[in-house]
């Protein structure tokens, strides 16, 4: 019994470590759909802005992730003349990083909404930036669901990455833990477990999600039904 | 009675393709006409034109007497009196029927919530959806349901004219006499029409004057039956082909009608 109560305060550490992996995931998250959703909107009014974001999505999605920390936390904030902070450096990358990726998702899912209704909504006399956010948006956003939530779990996971640049995640407590008292198998295997919890309840919440917004009738809907 | 809608020498290309090649048309106030010709005789894009989705390379266009072709116009005024119904309903798939309906008189039109529902309301009445069909969604509504929608759609709009692009084509029989039902009432209420149609229920539902376009011209108008022998006047062999054709069949179903009034089929 006292070995268990020995142990928790392991335990205890390891979690908190958990609200770096969690401030991360959902900052850079959040600030990335923000941005591609604007640069989305950019690019389909100005095609040399189209050319270049595409160019600089593609660069990003090709680099390593530990190489776009790196990056960042030794070149551009250092160029930019901002102070070194490791988890804000992190957050900056996985911005880019998820930027790109959202960026791809959004793009593909506006595609899939059918031109005919865009064009009955012009028909209409709505203007176009109008027409895109009442009838495209709420209906890729819809179709993206699932993915974006894919790229939420996917951003978890990979801000583990941050121990490189020395934030205290759960996955670094779990290694000073192992270094202060052995097991290192087991306090990995801690963090894991503890990261697949956040993120298999982030996917819960996406199925959720999807449920109540799927709408009746639809393809979308009666896949979601399948999944249950 | 005054002239609602009127589309003189208009010309559109697309690269080198001149789809509009001097299209005119007329419309009176209440008054409907049916538009047909063969496919890619240019029909669509005269009536994208004369929604201003299309902006036509020259010619004029008039609505109400005002030329809506001149520059400074804002064509989203322009598309808020010229309704156009497509050949799919296009409804907007993540709103309910209602919802579509409001669409135009409460965000495009920006009237009051309770004034755009008035209009919504009435606009579904009038295509005759029954109110268990108003919430669902287009995916739970049948093709002649959705057709009638759309219908409704425009109609919210309290537009000058209602314009109609083959609106029963993709539809099944029964869809589509629900929804040649609809035109025909609207029509007779006095909503001016301009109709492009290949189907001869349509055609005989509505029984007007037609415009025959060829080659992006309005070639000849006048009674479907009279058409073959204008079109061959005006020197349109294929345009006269067409239009043999058309009211061949157009008299088979007249014929088909009378000999089920006999056998009371």
């Amino acid at each position: 019994m006292s070995y268990v109560q020995d142990l928790l305060p392991y335990i205890a550490l390891i979690f908190a470590g958990l609200q770096y992996n969690l401030v991360i995931a959902v900052s850079a998250f959040l600030a990335g759909m923000a941005v591609a959703v604007a640069s989305l909107a950019i690019s389909l009014s100005s095609p040399p802005a189209a050319k270049l974001v595409a160019a600089v999505s593609r660069a990003v999605r090709g680099v390593p992730p530990l190489v776009l920390l790196a990056a960042t936390y030794w070149l551009i904030f250092p160029a930019l003349g901002l102070p070194s902070d490791a988890l804000l450096a992190c957050i900056t990358a996985f911005t880019l990083r998820t930027w790109a990726f959202q960026l791809q998702i959004l793009r593909a899912s506006a595609a899939a909404v059918e031109k005919g209704q865009l064009e009955a909504a012009l028909s209409l006399g709505l203007g176009e930036r109008e027409a895109a956010f009442y009838v495209v948006l709420p209906q890729s956003l819809r179709a993206a669901l699932p993915a974006l939530f894919n790229e939420l779990s996917s951003l978890l996971k990979e801000s583990t990455l941050g121990l490189a640049l020395g934030v205290l995640d759960a996955l670094a407590r779990a290694r000073l833990v192992s270094i202060a008292a052995g097991y290192s198998l087991v306090w990995i295997l801690a963090a894991g477990l503890l990261v697949y919890a956040v993120s298999w309840a982030a996917l819960r919440f996406s199925r959720l999600l999807h449920r109540r917004l799927a709408v009746p009738g639809s393809l979308g809907a009666r896949v979601v039904e399948l999944w249950r | 009675m005054e002239v609602v809608l009127e589309a003189a020498d208009l010309v559109k290309e697309f690269g080198s393709l001149k789809v509009l090649d001097g299209a005119s048309i007329s419309l009176r106030k209440g008054e409907v006409k049916m538009l047909v010709g063969p496919n890619g005789s240019g029909k669509t894009t005269l009536l994208k034109c004369l929604n201003l989705l299309l902006r036509p390379d020259s010619g004029s266009i008039y609505l109400e007497g005002v030329e809506v072709t001149a520059p400074g116009v804002d064509a989203k005024l322009v598309r808020q009196r010229v309704a156009l119904v497509f050949q799919e309903s296009y409804l907007f798939s993540h709103m309910t029927a209602f919802e579509n309906v409001l669409f135009g008189p409460y965000k495009v039109k920006k009237l009051a919530r309770s004034e755009a529902e008035k209009l919504a309301v009435n606009a579904l009445e009038e295509v005759g959806l029954d109110r268990g069909s108003w919430t669902l969604y287009p995916a739970q509504l049948s093709g002649g349901q959705r057709q009638r929608v759309a219908i409704a759609r425009a109609l919210a709009m309290e537009p000058s004219v209602i314009l109609y692009d083959e609106p029963t084509s993709s539809l099944d029989p029964v869809g589509a006499e629900e929804v040649v039902a609809t035109i025909v009432e609207l029509a007779r209420n006095g909503v001016t029409s301009l109709v492009v149609t290949h189907d001869v229920g349509l055609l005989a539902a509505l029984d007007a004057e037609v415009y025959l376009m060829s080659k992006g011209r309005v070639v000849v108008r006048g009674r479907l039956e009279e058409l073959p022998a204008l079109a061959e006047k005006a020197g349109d062999p294929e345009a006269a082909r067409f239009a043999r054709a058309l009211s061949l069949r157009l008299e088979k179903v007249r014929k088909a009608v009378v000999a089920c009034r006999w056998t009371s089929c």
